[in-house]
């Protein structure tokens, strides 16, 4: 089963990484703060290390199959029928985010700076641009994933000038919110932030490298991720008052308008440009193992002829709706069926795999 | 200008098996008369003005030249064939021959190929084999700097049109016995004879082996080299980028060797096509070796800052007039806009035309004569930039950029290079003038992706880059570090010997 093109644990962190951050960079502090208020930064934490657990499934469940991806083994577990549902509700799941991001990504996009451009001229040449990438290999697409991340280094050039800005009195006391509101602060990140870490069950099989080395690199982007999500959430809690972030739905982009280097007036714009990146290399991954997911059901050789397919049904499907409430809603309800889709039913395969004693030389 | 040569050189020893000459219909065997041997071939190849005959009937030895004799040195003939067969008092008469180079062939077909390399072929009587004796004659032009990759310091000689003076200026610089040339021979009707350069010590044989599998796969009747040479090897010719180093520089060629990358060279032309290639290569200059380390790594930076700005800065200025002025400060906004709004074009139209206008002025002035270029020049670029300014039909701002743009393309140190940033611009400013920063940045992303996909003889192209080598990144890609840290060689040419340096900085004690 193995493809000749694998990749290295060091693009397996950064395709992680570059999957789970995407449209949740510019939004999260506000998605967070609707359940933990000022104490989102801790929320976001916390679900890191949840995310950490799930990582530590997902990698026991696919360490048992070494040479096999998800769409090979769940039938192996749980017999041909559930197996190719199993297949499909991922596929269908995997579709689902990259219209999601997409929608999203359109509508910040119209609102803040390209309020005169008909959403479908994006949503066309964005898909264009993921499917240039996307029906290359894993080993091309970990390339550029690598690359983009040169730009992650601008949130730090950002939020160094806003250092001074920040109002502590805000953030004190720390957690004073109480457990359950922060918990419901976790409970709502699944999606927009931390989703990506599942794509493991698919890239095991293609990397190089020792079963830890392959765990360091998933835990170590997670790591990376949550801190990165932290630290802006601590900023826009330092920077906006609780009142005020609670009509700010992309606080990130707000705090960084505030800041101004010598020949640049408004940075966000130009953040918007770099966070529309990172929105891009989400789709792409998401693309990737969707339209692998469609090869696999058709049984084709290649995943090129699958990708058109999805890549032509995604942009009707992302600009039904220009709606932020609607979208909001839209990904409350796809954060529910992620929780299940990234935690449960990899911990019930998991266990089905040690019941039954199943790995993949017993096959 | 002494020309080196060795049996191994031979060009007819070693010729393609994949490449299929045409087969005459009549190419039975030499008879045992000199006179029907000449005749039969003089048939074979029709009357060519140049092709001589020469009868001659000495004590011992009795029978025919045959030659071309445009492509021959008629002294040496003289010198080494005619006067010793005639002074000659052996039995066995072709002993006598004082020729350094021959060979005898038997094949009719063999000897009109050796005829059309500058060959004499010998019959004698009574023998049904000739002799190809090598009095090839040179012309050559003077060992010179390449005009378009001068440096200031280092060596400043350049390769000819010659082959094995080419050859030869590569040998004198890399005495090793690992130094491997391998000859093909290409084009049905020019056959140009090309050679494959390469240090088998160091360069990776999947890698030579892919190459002469690309280059065997050559059926052409012309081979126009470099350019032919370059699109039959290349991995994607279609791509903006040039994926193979262009050089004229022997100390150039001899690094990149020493490297474990692969010199092509042809007959008849000066350039020498190297392979595999990074993107980053192609930013190298010899100057920057012969640099000290910490200026050396400031021109390398400054160079890559001036790809950035020679591929992004009219799209940036496009996007900024067009779409996000608040992105400028205040008083900058004045300068601007206000520069801007006398204009009666939109910026992309102003911008696009001042781009051609200065692509025009280039390619008007880089054929002619040096003071007709001079004056193309500063007609072009003072003259029309003034007018169209105080004519209003530019922006101050324009000229700038545009001015500025264009300088930045021209310090790569590659001239491919160079074309592929002006090039690129053009769809990366229509992009920034439909999308604003959107479209700059697709445009950026796309072309990102497409130098990820890039492979130069199955080699990533955007190494050290992508994929991610940070040490090599750091030892010779964006900063140039001083000789004795090259431990290693790069990585992206996957040489099979991988030290280059041992130590040579820990000097013995005294």
């Amino acid at each position: 089963m193995k493809s000749p093109a694998t990749i290295s644990p060091v693009q397996l962190f950064f395709i992680i990484l570059q999957t789970q951050i995407g449209i949740g960079l510019i939004s999260i502090p506000y998605t967070v703060q609707e359940g933990a208020g000022k104490d989102g930064w801790i929320s976001i934490l916390l679900a890191g290390l949840f995310v950490q657990g799930g990582i530590a499934v997902i990698w026991l469940l696919s360490s048992r199959f070494p040479g096999l991806t998800f769409y090979d083994f769940a039938p192996l577990l749980v017999g041909k029928i559930i197996g190719t549902v199993l297949t499909m509700m991922y596929m269908l799941f995997f579709f689902v985010m990259v219209c999601y991001q997409l929608s999203v990504f359109l509508a910040i996009s119209s609102n803040w700076a390209f309020p005169r451009t008909p959403h479908v001229v994006f949503a066309v040449l964005t898909v264009a641009v993921s499917v240039y990438l996307a029906k290359e290999n894993l080993r091309i697409i970990g390339r550029f994933h690598i690359l983009a991340s040169f730009l992650l280094v601008s949130i730090i050039f950002v939020l160094l000038p806003l250092i001074p800005h920040f109002e502590m009195r805000y953030l004190l006391p720390f957690a004073s919110n109480g457990v359950e509101d922060i918990m419901k602060g976790v409970g709502k990140t699944f999606n927009t932030a931390f989703a990506g870490f599942e794509l493991l069950l698919w890239l095991y099989p293609f990397t190089e490298g020792s079963k830890t080395a392959k765990w360091k690199a998933v835990a170590g982007a997670n790591a990376a991720t949550s801190i990165i999500y932290a630290i802006l959430a601590f900023a826009s809690s330092a920077i906006f008052s609780p009142e005020e972030i609670k009509v700010v739905p992309e606080p990130v982009l707000y705090i960084i308008k505030e800041a101004e280097l010598i020949v640049v007036e408004r940075i966000d714009l130009l953040f918007l440009t770099v966070w529309a990146v990172f929105v891009l290399t989400t789709m792409i991954s998401y693309l990737y193992v969707a339209s692998t997911g469609l090869t696999h059901l058709l049984k084709a050789k290649e995943h090129k002829k699958s990708l058109y397919v999805l890549a032509v049904l995604v942009i009707p499907v992302a600009i039904a709706t220009e709606n932020r409430m609607e979208l909001m809603r839209i990904g409350d309800k796809i954060n529910s069926v992620s929780i299940i889709l990234l935690f449960v039913i990899p911990a019930f395969l998991l266990m089905v795999a040690l019941i039954r004693k199943k790995r993949e030389e017993s096959v | 200008m002494a020309v080196w040569r060795s049996g191994e050189d031979d060009p007819l020893s070693l010729t393609a098996g994949g490449n299929t000459k045409p087969q005459s219909n009549d190419s039975s065997l030499f008879s045992l008369s000199a006179a029907e041997n000449t005749k039969q071939l003089i048939d074979l190849l029709g009357k060519s003005g140049d092709l001589k005959e020469r009868t001659f009937s000495y004590e011992k030895a009795e029978g025919r030249l045959l030659y071309f004799e445009t492509i021959v040195d008629s002294g040496r003939i003289e010198e080494s064939i005619l006067r010793p067969l005639s002074e000659t008092d052996m039995q066995n008469v072709e002993e006598a021959l004082t020729v350094l180079e021959r060979e005898e062939i038997a094949d009719p077909d063999k000897a009109i190929a050796a005829l059309m390399q500058g060959k004499v072929l010998l019959f004698l009587e009574g023998r049904s084999v000739c002799i190809a004796c090598g009095v090839e004659t040179f012309f050559l032009r003077s060992i010179m700097e390449p005009a378009n990759e001068k440096v200031i310091r280092g060596s400043h000689d350049g390769f000819v049109e010659n082959l094995n003076t080419n050859i030869a200026l590569i040998r004198e610089r890399l005495k090793s016995p690992g130094l491997m040339i391998e000859y093909v021979q290409l084009g049905q009707k020019t056959n140009t004879r090309v050679a494959i350069i390469y240090e088998k010590e160091i360069a990776n044989p999947e890698l030579v082996e892919e190459l002469k599998r690309r280059v065997n796969s050559i059926d052409m009747d012309m081979m126009f080299d470099p350019g032919f040479l370059e699109d039959m090897v290349e991995d994607s010719t279609l791509s903006p980028f040039p994926q193979v180093l262009n050089t004229e520089r022997p100390d150039r060629a001899i690094a990149n060797i020493m490297d474990g990358r692969i010199a092509l060279f042809g007959d008849g032309s000066p350039t020498c096509i190297i392979m595999p290639v990074t993107f980053f290569a192609l930013y190298q200059s010899p100057d920057d070796y012969n640099a000290r380390t910490i200026p050396g790594s400031f021109y390398r930076l400054l160079r890559f800052l001036s790809f950035l700005i020679a591929i992004l800065m009219p799209g940036l200025y496009i996007a900024i007039v067009g779409f996000h002025l608040e992105v400028l400060p205040a008083d900058l906004i004045l300068t601007i806009k206000g520069g801007v709004q006398t204009v009666p074009f939109p910026p992309i139209f102003e911008v696009l035309a001042m781009e051609t206008a200065i692509e025009i002025i280039r390619e008007a002035g880089v054929r002619l004569p040096t003071p007709i270029g001079q004056t193309i020049g500063i007609v072009g670029g003072l003259i029309i930039g003034d007018a169209v300014v105080s004519a209003g039909f530019a922006s101050r701002t324009t000229v700038i950029v545009v001015a500025v743009t264009a300088i930045s393309s021209f310090v790569a140190p590659s001239a491919e290079m160079s074309t592929a940033t002006r090039l690129i611009r053009f769809p990366l400013m229509i992009l920034a003038s439909l999308f604003g920063f959107y479209g700059l940045m697709f445009g950026v992303v796309l072309i990102a992706m497409h130098l990820c996909k890039l492979e130069s003889l199955g080699r990533p192209y955007f190494a050290p880059l992508a994929p991610f080598r940070l040490k090599d990144m750091l030892r010779d890609t964006f900063i140039k570090q001083p000789a004795w840290k090259k431990k290693t060689r790069p990585l992206d040419s996957h040489p099979i010997r991988e030290g280059a340096e041992f130590g040579s900085r820990e000097w013995v004690k005294k």
